[in-house]
């Protein structure tokens, strides 16, 4: 604990920075829209490795890539984040046939999933049963074309069914509801992959991840291929996000959607789809960041894993001004510099946090209060 | 057939539950002549640990075996036969409670051969030093399982003389001058760690940096480790579990390139270990309280391991080597002053030095006054080639 501000701690913070930001504007993305802190979307995060771990292979290595594995683990994660908003969500905003049908269905999957998990299961080695597994994996799997064919039945009668009127459930309801959510999946994936620890396969990583990079040597900092990896990824996709969200429609879409819904429901912007879109770019990203954060610690895949890494974001996200995607960027890297220059301290980034709302209630580039009760 | 037999297994033990009903009593059956002596052996059967659980119950039944087809024990000037009897806690505290008041209201069972997790020793042994039955665990080494319990045994070391037996092992086996230490903060790793350090600083190996962190919250472990680099040691001591030992590891070795010698704890023992920390692994040195294949294996090893492995056709681990000792020991004290509960407890507690000790597959056992075991040295086990075994150079 010498001293604090080494270049070894400048590029652990720059690195945990980049990851939370990932995960940071997810939880933003959402709250802007709907007003919702997404629970459930540390899980996201933790499905992000677990998916890449399936595809590079828990046993022996499949010989995919980790890179190449990443396209389709940020797909299946974006499908449960939009089937999470569907399930769990959707119910609590507005009354659709469809909607209402969902979610007893995919409840119901994963509750014959749990009812098989136990018939079939091995007592004696309740993590190894292979039918077991199977039956929950695919029932997860199925979570992605029920998804997809709602989405295409949605197109003709307007999304999800026509909507028979708003919901105007509580607030706190949509809380509970995401809480609950994030300890169904965080079970789920208990009851897939056990409770144990893994880790990408090494064969699975390339080698340039592990190694020195020579040109910042010169500078006097020494960063792995893998730190400059996180850094690189992270930017690129910051940029590609700020572009989405200021130059396109659906971008614009968004934004009006985080102003006023019933507006731009009139304007002709189709909410619901906008929102299914918010969760789908949000879990992406968060699936990235779950599986560059596995290999940056060289492992630790769990079940659990979503939960911490997913409050410290969620910090990020409110001192950087929830609903503010720019604002949980800024508040991502922030705590991660807390962080990495405290030796990877858990409580001093919430002292942080504490501190700076007292000055700026809003978070740092959160909008003062807004006019809307 | 075997995930049939797994799967309705249970329907075989009907028959055999009916049985024990008939005969249990010693008057009914064929061989009601010969009494029967009941032990009981807990530990978890199923669940996370089930594999331990197996290990124990193979031993135990293997022991139960050898002495029964050796015309059973003599007690009082009788033979009698020997039945392991097993009970399932799950690796579960509330189950190992359930699984005491069984047992222990359970007049027939004259001791307890268990448990393993030390939370379930620790949970189950209120109600065994209230009703006054040996509870004998091969497995559990947290440091409190024993004290202040008379009734309450074990045959392998407490969690804290790995640590001193570390510091020894690092300062005199492999010279190391300076040591970092990681420590998980619970009582398992900060029991290790202040062991390590009151050892080493009486055998004067410099302990350079201290560090401390919390499972699960604690997962990126290079800013510690770098610590532990910053001070320039020479050697890591993990005081904690397999899963933050790998990431110790990696973050030494491929992220900072620190080359030294990491050693841990016998809670770094598992294949886990090996698969998470992949090539970082290799070289990881543990303490265990038994190994077998050390090169140097007693005569009573040598043949434990080959009817072990002709009876159930895989090597036995540590704790199936601990498990039969037990098992040994309290039939030895059995066939001494029968079967009474507080007799047994009685032989046991005077076990106080070698003489007096049971000498078994795992060296003499003997106790201190609570019940503790110091009489048998720690092994070290390596990682080599992905696998855990005997390091060349053992305790001296």
């Amino acid at each position: 604990m010498s001293s604090l501000l080494t270049p070894e701690n400048l590029v652990n913070a720059l690195s945990l920075g980049a990851l939370y930001a990932l995960i940071a504007v997810g939880y933003t993305m959402v709250y802007g829209i709907i007003k919702l802190i997404n629970f459930a979307h540390g899980e996201i995060f933790m499905l992000g490795a677990f998916w890449a771990l399936m595809l590079v292979g828990a046993e022996q290595a499949t010989g995919i890539n980790l890179f190449v594995a990443i396209v389709p683990a940020m797909l299946l994660c974006a499908a449960v984040g939009m089937s999470i908003d569907w399930t769990a969500y959707l119910s609590l905003r507005r009354r659709l046939p469809l909607a209402d049908w969902m979610s007893v269905a995919l409840l119901a999957i994963l509750g014959l999933g749990a009812i098989a998990y136990k018939l079939t299961g091995d007592t004696t080695h309740t993590w190894h049963s292979e039918t077991a597994h199977g039956v929950l994996r695919w029932a997860v799997i199925a979570l992605v074309p029920v998804t997809m064919l709602a989405l295409s039945i949605g197109e003709k009668g307007g999304l999800l069914g026509r909507s028979l009127g708003r919901v105007t459930s509580d607030r706190l309801s949509a809380l509970i509801t995401a809480i609950g959510m994030s300890l169904i999946l965080q079970t789920l994936a208990q009851l897939i992959w056990g409770a144990d620890y893994r880790a990408f396969p090494e064969d699975a990583i390339p080698a340039f991840m592990n190694e020195r990079v020579g040109a910042f040597d010169v500078v006097g900092l020494p960063v792995l291929g893998k730190e400059l990896a996180i850094w690189v990824t992270a930017l690129a996709m910051m940029v590609a996000l700020n572009l989405l969200v200021t130059r396109t429609k659906i971008g614009t879409a968004m934004r009006a959607c985080s102003m006023d819904q019933e507006t731009a429901a009139l304007m002709g912007i189709s909410v619901d789809r906008v929102i299914a879109f918010t969760f789908v770019v949000g879990s992406a990203m968060a699936a990235v960041a779950g599986i560059l954060y596995a290999v940056k610690v060289g492992g630790n895949i769990s079940f659990r894993m979503g939960y911490y890494p997913g409050l410290l974001a969620f910090a990020a996200a409110v001192l950087g001004g929830i609903g503010n995607v720019r604002g949980a960027m800024l508040g991502g890297v922030l705590i991660g510099f807390v962080q990495g220059f405290t030796g990877g301290a858990f409580s001093v980034p919430f002292a942080v946090m504490i501190l700076v709302l007292l000055v700026l209630p809003r978070g740092i580039l959160g909008e003062p209060q807004a006019t809307r009760a | 057939m075997g995930a049939l037999t797994r799967r309705f297994g249970f329907l075989l033990a009907i028959p055999a539950l009916a049985m024990l009903a008939t005969c249990g009593d010693g008057t009914g059956g064929d061989g009601a002549e010969m009494g029967v002596v009941r032990i009981a052996v807990c530990g978890p059967m199923t669940g996370s640990a089930a594999a331990f659980g197996e290990m124990i119950k193979n031993a135990a039944k293997l022991k139960e075996k050898e002495v029964n087809d050796a015309g059973g024990i003599t007690v009082g000037g009788k033979k009698m036969r020997v039945e392991a009897v097993i009970f399932d806690d799950k690796g579960d505290t509330t189950e190992a409670t359930n699984v005491a008041r069984k047992v222990a209201s359970d007049d027939d069972l004259v001791l307890v051969i268990g448990h393993f997790n030390s939370t379930c020793s620790l949970a189950a042994k209120e109600e065994y030093n209230r009703v006054g039955i040996v509870q004998f665990s091969p497995g559990s080494t947290n440091v409190n399982v024993c004290r202040g319990g008379p009734f309450t045994f074990r045959n392998l070391y407490r969690d804290d003389y790995q640590g001193e037996q570390i510091a020894q092992y690092l300062q005199g086996v492999l010279s190391v001058k300076n040591v970092a230490v990681v420590y998980d903060n619970d009582d398992y790793g900060k029991g290790l760690m202040q062991a390590f350090k009151g050892r080493a600083d009486e055998l004067g190996l410099d302990v350079v940096a201290t560090v401390s962190y919390l499972r699960e919250r604690t997962q990126d472990f290079k800013p510690l480790v770098q610590q532990a680099k910053d001070a320039g040691a020479s050697a890591i001591f993990v005081a904690g579990l397999y899963n933050e030992a790998a990431l110790i590891a990696k973050a030494a070795r491929q992220d900072l390139g620190m080359d030294v010698p990491i050693i841990g704890g016998d809670g770094v023992m598992s294949p886990t270990f090996i698969k998470n920390a992949g090539r970082a692994a290799e070289g990881v040195m543990v303490t265990t309280p038994f190994l077998f294949n050390t090169g140097a294996d007693s005569p009573a090893a040598t043949a434990f391991l080959e009817t072990f492995k002709t009876a159930y056709g895989k090597e036995p681990d540590t704790w199936a080597a601990l498990t039969y000792d037990a098992m040994g020991m309290a039939l030895a004290a059995i066939e001494k002053v029968g079967t009474g509960r507080q007799d047994v407890r009685d032989t046991l507690a005077a076990a106080r030095n070698e003489a007096s000790g049971y000498a078994g597959v795992t060296g003499v056992t003997y106790f201190d006054e609570e019940g503790d075991c110091y009489s048998k040295p720690v092994y070290v086990a390596v990682v080599k080639d992905g696998e855990f075994v005997p390091a060349e150079k053992q305790m001296q």
